[in-house]
């Protein structure tokens, strides 16, 4: 082998190694939390197998005789089938930790004194001898007693003998003759308490042997390996460039043939596009690598982590599988480990705090990986101390970043952005694992320089979340090409969030305004700034008038929308990223360039850079973690969509649009009186209309009205209509509703859209008083019911809703009433609550039915099943209202069916199935 | 024996200028072009040159000389860090072979401007060849930007 090969096939071997340790310690971590079986001790003590080969085979002594000796403990635990014990588990964490440290040391060409691990090979002994001394005892006890498997223990035992001796462990070490007969029995076994009865790990040998048997006569030990090769990252990096080029010529023969009147040429060219698709495709795919192989290092990381830091952390991690370019893998390694080291070390309280704090004392990082809009989202959060805004202001006027006068006018975000400064760290004191200084700075210029982006969000007290966002793929990206000054420019796919046309003839134009001089452009109901894509790049000026009819581009600039102006709009394409030359890249507008069909050039546009150049000024939105939000049941900030309306009041009014049935625009003619009450003939029933202005205090609507325009609420299974002057838009709102605010009957409170005040109409409230005056008996009734109702000692009511507004209403509702309530977003984390907790911890479940993850009757199945739901109270709540859905819910197990939103039954209800219980119990 | 140099000849106006030869990749002639607005005036444009991009950097512009540009300008293309810049000059001349060491300093009224961009001089049978040094012209540009 000359030294080339030699090199190469080290790197082959190194590679291995590694991926041989991360499955080893994968599997560790389980056998540690209790998942054993035969399976898995099988593949561990396969894998340290192969890496013992590989390594004597590279003339690797040290790691050779390491790799040995942990096989060689590990034989027995395989054969019994049985838990390793936490002294024997340590001695094998840390040996594959020095078998990952020796492996570096060779990559680097350190010598090491082949000394050092005697220490850890007589440990390694040590612990082996011990843990089966007492696991031979005890099962010659038991079966001795038993009369079971005689034969098969004594073969057992001289075989663990045998299998410790073999171990090449140094004569010093092995001295002390540590045999399983020398070690007082009584001792192991108190030691060992939760040592499982033999009787059911012990394997008849017979299996066992045939095990083995099949080991030793298969060389290959993974039969993965059968169907995968080694390909040298440079190919397929060449394949990956030629694949570039190729999808380039593809699209000018496209181009060509579309001007082409030969049939032939047309069909091949159409074979060739499809072709040259599915081989790009195929070739990104070989680059792709599931994120599973960098998380599930972390499992060893984070338990050394907690073990140095003297904390107890548990980390979940979800969506393994999902795909990413391999050199942006590489690339998020670092700044992942980095964050998780973060979390364990800032985040993570001790147990002591932690209890203190009201919390679990393991504390739980969770990684999950996911596919979002083209990216590749991985987010890091952590249940721990969050981030202190206090701290992080001091901090950053101590390093003279800010003054406390402008320290004052930080956001929030601002001030939790602060940790993305250099040399920024907020631990009291250095500790080994971080706070060195070299911070979220970097993490961010990695991720950045990738294509990504960092967000941070964080609840003091609560814990905080990291979210990354990664492209795909570096090289090949969907975009939407545009012209405008007579040059073509690519946008990207991911920046594009819709595209309008604004044409002379449509009512689109009278959604042009200005403000002070500035065009906007009305995009249902929120002010989009516009630029002109021209005036920014060539500054040519634009009048009024060129805007009676243009199209707009409306793009994402890190979560601020504008609306771009160009000439035309052309059609999308995928095209290949070449990179720019810096100090044109510096000029923030082009993040790279491309080559069209055509074969003529086109930069492609950074939108956060064009507007910025264009002098917009954006304010960077807060980001919400969905961790956080689920972890906080008081503070639920959802999305919330609000149809927006006017009355003859200021200001524009809305409801919550999960509360309206339909809209409708009925004649004035068609309306009819039911004693004084404005009535309407309305799909079969009568639909009483409710006119919003002389509720709310405006005066009657003015007579000339021709149409009505009405919102139509259900109510107690019934019909009603809101009549409106004008019903304006549906739109997006992630503020609360603030209800400080209530001057007048009917309105619930305020929300900000937009920076404008809406108000938001209480049409229950509405609905109840028009009704009552109407005499509506069912209404009456059940007020009647809830007022010899008891007021309820304190009592812990679950409650599993989707919807954010029907959940905080409802909890406000029950909270009212003196009930503790834990909201949840759906039935699997119903359940997971319910059976986190002692049976009666709860008295009462409110579940919604439809939902995602888990539904309402799935939960309420599911919730029967335990010991903690067995008896409980349920009630369901709905909107679904048909006998068979009735029927369904109260098979599941719900006690009573209710509707959403109807504060009394459902207080009554709650009242009467909590005092029933009481009595029964 | 003293070690020669070889280099690529173009002129701008009236003035000679040389490119070390090893450093030029091709020379080709006039290609379409996508203009970069907002780019500095010597930028013009981005060439496609088989599937790579390469900046066209005009060095009439660069080097502030007078004059219009002729209607077929050449380019010399040249690889720095990775990246291709195509320069525009007016036309393409010999190839010509010349020891280092009769390199000549640039005589000191030479506008600082320009200085930086070349490394020396050298007579060449009776003109002036000036040589430039692409590395430091891409340097001093992104430098340029970033300030």
């Amino acid at each position: 082998m000359n030294l080339a090969e030699r090199q190469e096939a080290m790197e082959e071997f190194f590679a291995e190694c590694d991926e041989i340790l991360e499955r080893a310690s994968t599997n560790l971590v389980k056998i540690e939390a209790g998942d054993i079986s035969y399976d898995r001790l099988d593949e561990l003590y396969r894998d340290i197998h192969t890496f013992k080969g590989s390594a004597q085979l590279f003339g690797l002594v040290q790691i050779g005789q390491l790799a040995h000796a942990i096989e060689a403990t590990l034989t027995p635990v395989r054969k019994f089938c049985c838990p390793p014990g936490p002294a024997l588990l340590e001695a094998i964490f840390e040996s594959i930790k020095t078998l990952d440290l020796l492996l570096n040391d060779v990559k680097q060409e350190i010598k090491t004194d082949p000394a050092a691990i005697r220490p850890l090979l007589a440990k390694l002994t040590d612990a082996v001898c011990q843990r089966f001394a007492s696991e031979l005892k005890v099962s010659r006890d038991v079966t001795a007693g038993a009369e079971l498997l005689p034969s098969a223990n004594a073969a057992d035992k001289s075989k663990v003998e045998a299998y410790v001796q073999a171990a090449p462990t140094p004569a010093a070490v092995a001295s002390p003759a540590v045999t399983p007969a020398s070690i007082p029995v009584p001792v192991r076994i108190s030691a060992q308490p939760k040592a499982p009865t033999p009787v059911v790990t012990l394997r008849p040998t017979e299996t066992i042997m045939k095990h083995e048997v099949s080991d030793e006569s298969s060389p290959k030990l993974n039969g993965e390996t059968d169907s995968t090769i080694r390909v040298q990252v440079g190919i397929l990096d060449n394949l990956m460039n030629l694949v570039g080029e190729m999808v380039l010529v593809r699209n000018q023969v496209l181009q060509h043939s579309s001007r082409s009147e030969d049939l032939e040429f047309l069909n091949l060219s159409q074979r060739l596009d499809v072709v040259t698709s599915e081989l790009q495709e195929q070739v990104m795919r070989t680059r792709m690598q599931p994120i599973g192989n960098v998380l599930s290092k972390f499992q060893r990381v984070i338990r050394d982590l907690a073990k140095d830091l003297d904390k107890r952390i548990d980390l979940t991690v979800h969506g393994k599988d999902t795909e990413l370019d391999k050199t942006l893998l590489e690339a998020i390694k670092d700044p992942l480990t980095h964050i998780v080291r973060n979390s364990c070390d800032h985040g993570v309280e001790k147990p002591e705090q932690r209890v203190a704090a009201g919390k679990p004392e393991t504390g739980h990082v969770l990684i999950s990986a996911y596919h979002e809009g083209g990216q590749v989202i991985v987010e890091i959060s952590d249940d721990g101390r969050g981030m202190n805004r206090q701290k992080l202001v001091q901090k950053a006027v101590e390093r003279g970043l800010h003054t406390l006068e402008s320290a004052e006018r930080l956001t929030d975000s601002e001030k939790l952005n602060l940790i993305f400064h250099p040399g920024f760290s907020t631990a009291v004191s250095v500790s080994s694992v971080s706070g060195r200084g070299v911070g979220m700075d970097v993490v961010r210029t990695n991720i950045e320089k990738i294509g990504g982006s960092v967000e941070i969000a964080s609840v003091d007290g609560k814990g905080s979340t990291i979210r990354l966002k990664i492209p795909l793929t570096l090289a090949i990206v969907p975009a939407m090409l545009v012209r405008s000054g007579g040059a073509d420019y690519a946008i990207p796919q991911v920046k594009l969030v819709e595209l309008v046309r604004v044409d002379q003839e449509t009512p689109e134009r009278n959604k042009i305004h200005f403000v002070q001089g500035k065009p906007v452009y009305e995009l249902r109901g929120r002010l989009l700034p516009l630029i002109n894509m021209d005036q920014v790049l060539r500054g040519t000026l634009s009048t009024p008038e060129d805007l009676s009819s243009v199209n707009i581009v409306v793009l994402n600039a890190d979560g601020d929308l504008y609306g771009l102006i160009v000439d035309e709009v052309l059609d999308t394409a995928d095209i290949v990223v070449k990179p720019l030359s810096k100090f044109l890249k510096s000029l923030e507008v082009y993040s790279a360039a491309t080559i069209l069909g055509s074969g003529r050039v086109a930069l492609i546009i950074d939108p956060l850079g064009l507007a910025k150049v264009g002098g917009l000024q954006l304010e960077k939105k807060q980001i919400e973690s969905d961790y956080l939000r689920s972890t906080s049941s008081k503070e639920m900030t959802d999305s919330q969509e609000f149809l927006l309306f006017k009355t003859r009041g200021a200001g524009k009014y809305s409801i919550p649009l999960c509360m309206v049935s339909r809209l409708e625009e009925f004649s004035v003619e068609s309306v009819e009186y039911s004693g004084s009450q404005k009535v309407m003939q309305y799909r079969g029933s009568i639909l009483p209309l409710i006119d919003l202005n002389s509720i709310l205090g405006f005066g009657e609507s003015p007579a000339g009205a021709v149409a009505l325009a009405t919102i139509v609420v259900a109510r107690n299974s019934r019909f009603y209509g809101l009549v409106v002057d004008e019903i304006l838009d549906v739109t997006d709102c992630d503020t609360l509703i603030d209800d400080t605010i209530r001057d007048r009957f009917g309105l619930l409170g305020n929300i900000v859209l937009h920076s404008e005040i809406v108000n938001v109409i209480d049409a229950l409230a509405i609905i109840d008083q028009v009704a009552a005056k109407n005499g509506d008996e069912t209404l009456k009734a059940v007020i009647g019911n809830q007022t010899d109702s008891t007021p309820p000692a304190v009592r812990r009511v679950l409650f599993a809703e989707d919807v954010a507004f029907f959940r905080r209403q409802t909890a406000k509702i029950l909270m009212a009433q003196g009930y503790e309530v834990y909201a949840v977003e759906d039935g699997k984390k119903a359940l997971d609550l319910l059976t986190s907790h002692a049976p009666h911890y709860f008295d009462l479940i409110l579940s919604d039915i439809e939902m995602p993850v888990m539904n309402g009757m799935n939960f309420a199945r599911s919730a029967r099943q335990t010991e903690q739901g067995a008896s409980i109270p349920m009630i369901a709540l709905t909107t679904r209202f048909k006998q068979s859905d009735i029927d369904e819910g109260l098979n599941a197990g719900f006690n009573a069916y209710l509707e959403k939103l109807n504060p009394e039954v459902l207080i009554s209800h709650v009242t009467d199935l909590i005092k029933k219980q009481g009595k029964a119990a | 024996m003293s070690s020669t140099e070889q280099f690529s000849t173009f002129t701008i106006g009236d003035r000679l200028y040389g490119i070390n030869v090893m450093k030029v990749q091709e020379v080709t002639k006039t290609m379409a072009m996508t203009q970069v607005p907002l780019a500095p005036r010597y930028v013009c444009g981005l060439i496609n040159l088989r599937g790579q991009i390469a900046t066209a950097v005009s060095l009439r512009e660069l080097f502030n000389i007078s004059g219009g540009t002729p209607p077929n300008e050449m380019n010399v293309v040249c690889r720095v860090d990775g990246l291709l810049f195509s320069f525009l000059v007016d036309d393409i001349g010999d190839v010509v072979e010349l020891e280092t060491s009769k390199l000549a300093a640039l005589p000191a009224t030479v506008d600082a401007n320009l200085r930086r961009y070349l490394q020396g001089v050298y007579k060449h049978e009776n003109k002036i060849l000036s040589i430039i040094d692409i590395e430091k012209i891409s340097t001093s540009i992104n430098q340029d930007a970033v300030a």
